[in-house]
């Protein structure tokens, strides 16, 4: 059957109507995403106000990137660039890259070690905490400019972050009314991270960085949903790293913003479960070199992977051998980027430390596993976007908030948007 | 010997050269064309294949993007970016430039060249993937000439969302 489409006489249109920045969230709740948080210019500027000038931890850098006195290494707190550098007495600072007179991002260098800062443009100089030691022509020259009498230097700085290390990996927050990092990250969440952090010395393997054309909250919300793990990842679930009848978990902090994804490898397929991933499961593929999936088994226990989410800006990633950071950088509301620093441990052997270099295969913008996921965030961004008046569905194994047992389910996905909102007043 | 070579370069025949040349030819068409099992022809069977961020390069960090230790992780390579990888459709095409043996060494030569990578998208303008050099060695096998070592050393530190393919 055919319906016809008849086009119906519209009066002309009067002028547009104000721009609503007022959002209203769907009424059935957190297991609803409004398609505009995705994209919304006033949202993104809320997110920046609460979350990333809030009074949460972003992960900033690894103490294994600046372990001498004047080591500094540039990071983000959101899309604020910022530096974080080792001070004299083995201390870290963490301090705005914006020179206090005009601001300028006066560190341009990725890494390196130094005495102080100077901002190229007019040549104010910082020392290793932020604070302006000097400026040219302060007073003049032969009686002429100079800044006013009562021009205060030590009333100016970079702006400051209060920084927080926890067995080698720095956090900072500009709100220095932040909780303590062990009471952020509650007790749970906390032994999940001191199981990568446990005291021993770390060695940085190297970076990686990609700029992808979605929002920031899809890559974090993305680490919170094992359901599309099994299905989306044909390399995954064909050779048995993640597949969701392998006894897995999925566990939230308190408030829902912090989330572990606990699995085990795959053993024999059931047919109930080879039916429902049919799309992906390719029996008949083999690795001509299976060293990349090999575990050497390093941490207690049977778990062989735990991607932990720590709000707002930190995927950690333990999958098999294979460790990083992913830091997530927003930039506006329609890109974002990851920076992934891969490291090991100090005193790894050679033969774990090449493992570890082979591993991460599945990683990365190239990796086996995650450039499904980038790719298919630029599609939810192209999806999403036209469609702001819509709403995601995430009520996979129900409507509420909890733990649970496996991985076909989209609880911490609602559990993260039970935060947000709350957060953001939404 | 070839008298028309610029003195600096080192002395190889105009046989060689061509030879080297025309490999890196045929391995920019195969990844151009798709042909990735044939991309694996052009490797030795113990060759090292890394795509390296040139931070990590410059700084002597081990992590690679793509890193293929011998040619079986090579034909992996190959396999999961037809059949394994899920990304958005896309051409890519390389453009390498300035093919030039820098040394010769015991067994082979030491090549380098200048890549650029773009690619072409259903719904965005043709955008570079990533520029950067190779710092290749290439060996002589029989009357071909295959890679024994390749470093896509690359210069771009920050990818547009992913790299699908080997480069």
């Amino acid at each position: 059957m055919q319906i016809e489409i008849k086009q119906v006489d519209r009066p002309a249109s009067p002028c547009a109507a104000p721009a609503n920045v007022e959002r209203t969230w769907p009424k059935e709740g957190s297991s609803r995403i409004p398609f505009w948080v995705y994209s919304d210019p006033e949202v993104y500027r809320l997110e920046k106000e609460r979350i990333f000038l809030g009074p949460n931890w972003s992960y900033v850098a690894l103490e294994c990137e600046i372990p001498n006195a004047g080591d500094y290494k540039r990071s983000f707190v959101g899309d604020m660039p910022i530096v974080v550098v080792r001070d004299t007495d083995g201390s870290v600072n963490a301090f705005a890259n914006s020179c206090a007179h005009r601001g300028i991002a006066f560190c341009q260098s990725d890494s390196g070690n130094t005495k102080s800062f100077t901002c190229p443009y007019h040549h104010w100089s910082y020392d290793l905490k932020g604070n302006v030691t000097g400026l040219p022509f302060k007073r003049g020259y032969k009686g002429k400019g100079g800044m006013p009498k009562d021009f205060d230097v030590s009333e100016h700085r970079a702006r400051p972050l209060v920084v927080t290390v926890r067995n080698g990996a720095v956090f900072a927050s500009f709100d220095a009314s932040v909780e303590s990092f062990e009471e952020y990250m509650g007790p749970n969440m906390l032994q999940y991270f001191d199981r990568v952090f446990d005291g021993r010395r770390l060695e940085l393997l190297g970076y990686m960085r990609q700029r992808i054309d979605g929002n920031w909250k899809l890559m974090f919300e993305n680490l919170k949903d094992p359901y599309h793990a099994s299905l989306l990842h044909v390399f995954f679930v064909t050779f048995g790293l993640f597949r969701m009848d392998a006894k897995s978990a999925i566990e939230m902090d308190d408030t829902g913003r912090h989330c572990a994804m606990v699995n085990r490898r795959a053993g024999a397929l059931e047919a109930e479960a080879a039916r429902e991933m049919s799309q992906t499961l390719r029996g008949d593929m083999q690795l001509k070199d299976t060293r990349v999936l090999d575990l050497i088994r390093e941490f207690p226990g049977d778990v062989t992977a735990v991607m932990s989410t720590v709000w707002p800006n930190l995927i950690l990633q333990q999958q098999s051998n294979t460790l990083a950071m992913r830091h997530i950088v927003p930039h506006g509301p329609g890109q974002h980027d990851l920076h992934w620093t891969f490291f090991g441990y100090a005193d790894d052997t050679p033969e774990m430390r090449a493992h570890r270099i082979r591993q991460a295969n599945l990683m990365g913008p190239a990796g086996f596993v995650s450039v499904d996921d980038s790719e298919v965030m630029v599609m939810s961004q192209e999806g999403t976007t036209p469609y702001d008046d819509r709403a995601g569905i995430a009520e996979m194994a129900g409507r509420t908030v909890e733990d649970h047992d496996h991985t076909i389910t989209e609880v911490a996905v609602r559990g993260l948007y039970q935060h947000y909102r709350k957060v953001m007043g939404l | 010997m070839n008298a028309l070579a610029h003195p600096a370069a080192p002395a190889i025949s105009l046989e060689t050269r061509f030879g080297i040349t025309d490999l890196y030819d045929a391995y920019s068409a195969a990844l151009d064309e798709g042909r990735y099992s044939d991309w694996v022809s052009f490797f030795t069977d113990d060759a090292v294949y890394r795509l390296v961020p040139k931070e990590n390069y410059d700084r002597n960090l081990p992590i690679a993007i793509i890193y293929c230790d011998g040619k079986g992780m090579i034909e992996d390579r190959a396999f999961t970016t037809v059949e394994t990888t899920i990304a958005q459709p896309r051409s890519l095409r390389h453009f390498v430039t300035g093919v030039a043996v820098r040394e010769v060494v015991e067994g082979g030569y030491e090549v380098g060249a200048n890549f650029l990578v773009v690619q072409t998208m259903l719904d965005r303008g043709t955008e570079i993937v990533m520029s950067g050099r190779y710092v290749d060695r290439v060996v002589q096998d029989g009357a071909r000439f295959l890679f024994a070592r390749k470093t896509c050393v690359s210069d771009t530190l920050l990818y547009p969302t992913s790299v699908v393919a080997p480069v």
